[in-house]
């Protein structure tokens, strides 16, 4: 079966059609989204809508999250005090935008999404607040995908697509006390994560659109970019009063509008 | 009277004037007392000034409306640099040194020939191959008291010198961060960029900075009102900045690196 997923989309309607227009071209049996269907872009109704009326299972990314419950986000959140007070422009603006109908099916996300043998999550099992980096240690990085019950965990957030392949898994443990000297090994099968990327804000150094297809016959991975016009998208954010320095940045691919950079930073949310 | 040797520097925007300057200082025999620096029409962004004052505490460094003690402690010095902005005229400096004898020296970009600057200087430097005609709007801000968020410093620097407010050739800055120390931020189009460097100045961790900051940019089409908001944005708090001098403090006092 071939399933194509994606993750944060953020309000970007120009980006999301284009993908959807791509993976027409695969024959999916499935797509999933990671979240993220708001924030920073012009058209969070859209997007909502978009994924509504296609069904699309999704779960819940932050700034979903934060649309329905308020902003409560470790320091990991942002990077500096500037790309804070930028967040919370587009907070703002998509709290006043997003209609109730679409606020009630972003509170209705779930954190996980489980389907056979594979998992799908915003962020990490953990928190969708968590970055689930390339370079992360592999023993965390195991843990989480043990913890998600799965085999296959697909994460976003970090809008940079990647897979990785968790082949070594082995963890001996030797316990001792006074009567007692034992130890035990654990050997974890293999165990991916993949990382879609982001299809509406992409931080890759280009500002095309990613996302995945992944064939669970054949474990095949196909990391997909995929261009479209993001100038449509650059002038609807200043048309609708969105700092102009996120049309910079999306025309760069190089948003970072949240902490990306430190790979042992263990969300605390 | 002696006259001491004077040194009048110019060049395009990010050619290498101060650096050329700091190389001579940090090379001569002659005691860091007895040479002078001059850098005119700099106003109360004297970005170059203080950076040599950090560098070399012991010479003399004099600003706009300080000329007459500039020209007394002329024939005390036994060399003067003087640096010439690159939007000043050349011949500006004539009534100012009042016909003494100087050498005019232009650090050039090795790509740039028969200029003006070739007509009037004795000496050529090759310099950094800046960008020698894009320079024609000038930005620049005091920002003396302000205490920069350096994570936010970096975001602005990186959108500051890829466009995002204009075409920049040239952008240079002296801020104070969290932590308490002045960095200055360097960058020239076209010429790698070094990162942030820490000044050799103490680390200011008592209430708002009273020493100079500010930032100087050159370039085409700058946005001035983004510029400034963006700026604005980057500074800490006053309850920030005092946060910040008493974590750094109590790490000093453990005996943490910082």
């Amino acid at each position: 079966m071939k399933v194509a997923v994606m993750s944060c989309i953020h309000g970007n309607i120009e980006a999301l059609d284009a993908v959807l227009l791509d993976i027409d071209k695969y024959k999916t049996e499935k797509i999933f989204c990671l979240g993220d269907l708001v924030g920073y872009g012009p058209y969070p109704n859209q997007v909502v809508e978009k994924i509504r009326s296609l069904n699309i299972p999704t779960c819940a990314g932050c700034w979903d999250e934060d649309v329905v419950e308020g902003l409560n986000a470790c320091d990991c959140s942002y990077p500096s005090m500037l790309a804070e007070k930028r967040g919370l422009i587009a907070h703002e603006w998509t709290n006043k935008q997003i209609t109730p109908e679409n606020r009630d099916f972003l509170a209705q996300l779930p954190h996980i999404i489980q389907e056979d043998n594979l998992a799908f999550v915003h962020g990490s099992p953990h928190s969708n607040h968590e970055y689930l980096l390339p370079e992360l240690d592999a023993f965390v990085a195991l843990e989480r995908v043990i913890s998600s019950g799965a085999d296959v965990l697909f994460c976003g957030h970090t809008h940079a697509p990647y897979y990785r392949n968790l082949d070594s898994g082995k963890l001996k443990i030797r316990v001792e006390s006074k009567n007692l000297s034992e130890e035990k090994s654990f050997t974890a099968n293999l165990k991916k994560i993949i990382n879609a990327g982001s299809v509406g804000e992409p931080r890759h150094g280009r500002p095309n659109a990613t996302y995945v297809i992944y064939d669970t016959d054949n474990q095949e991975v196909i990391l997909r970019e995929v261009a479209y016009d993001y100038q449509k998208t650059c002038t609807a954010i200043v048309e609708n009063g969105l700092p102009p320095i996120f049309a910079w940045r999306l025309a760069r691919g190089i948003e970072f509008a949240e902490r990306a950079d430190d790979p042992s930073h263990v969300c605390t949310r | 009277m002696t006259v001491p040797l004077i040194n009048v520097v110019a060049g395009c925007a990010g050619s290498g004037k101060t650096a050329w300057i700091h190389q001579q200082i940090q090379d001569t025999t002659v005691e860091d007392k007895d040479i002078i620096y001059f850098s005119p029409g700099t106003g109360n962004v004297s970005i170059d000034k203080n950076r040599i004052a950090a560098d070399f505490p012991q010479i003399q460094v004099f600003s706009d409306n300080q000329e007459a003690d500039l020209l007394k402690q002329i024939p005390e010095a036994k060399v003067v640099y003087i640096e010439l902005g690159f939007y000043l005229d050349l011949g500006s400096l004539s009534a100012l040194l009042n016909n003494l004898p100087y050498r005019p020296v232009a650090v050039l970009p090795p790509h740039l020939k028969d200029s003006e600057y070739h007509a009037w200087a004795d000496e050529i430097i090759p310099g950094v191959p800046a960008e020698t005609n894009s320079s024609k709007h000038l930005w620049r801000v005091a920002t003396n008291t302000q205490v920069i968020d350096e994570y936010s410093l970096e975001e602005f620097w990186y959108e500051l010198t890829h466009g995002a407010y204009g075409h920049v050739t040239r952008a240079k800055a002296i801020f104070d961060v969290n932590d308490g120390r002045s960095i200055y931020c360097d960058f020239v189009t076209g010429v790698p960029q070094i990162g942030f460097l820490e000044l050799n100045l103490p680390r200011h961790l008592e209430g708002r900075p009273q020493r100079f900051s500010g930032i100087e940019v050159a370039g085409e089409n700058l946005d001035e009102t983004a510029l400034k908001e963006t700026l604005s944005d980057c500074f800490l708090s006053d309850s920030l900045v005092k946060q910040y001098q008493q974590q750094i403090k109590q790490m000093l006092l453990e005996g943490m690196q910082v």
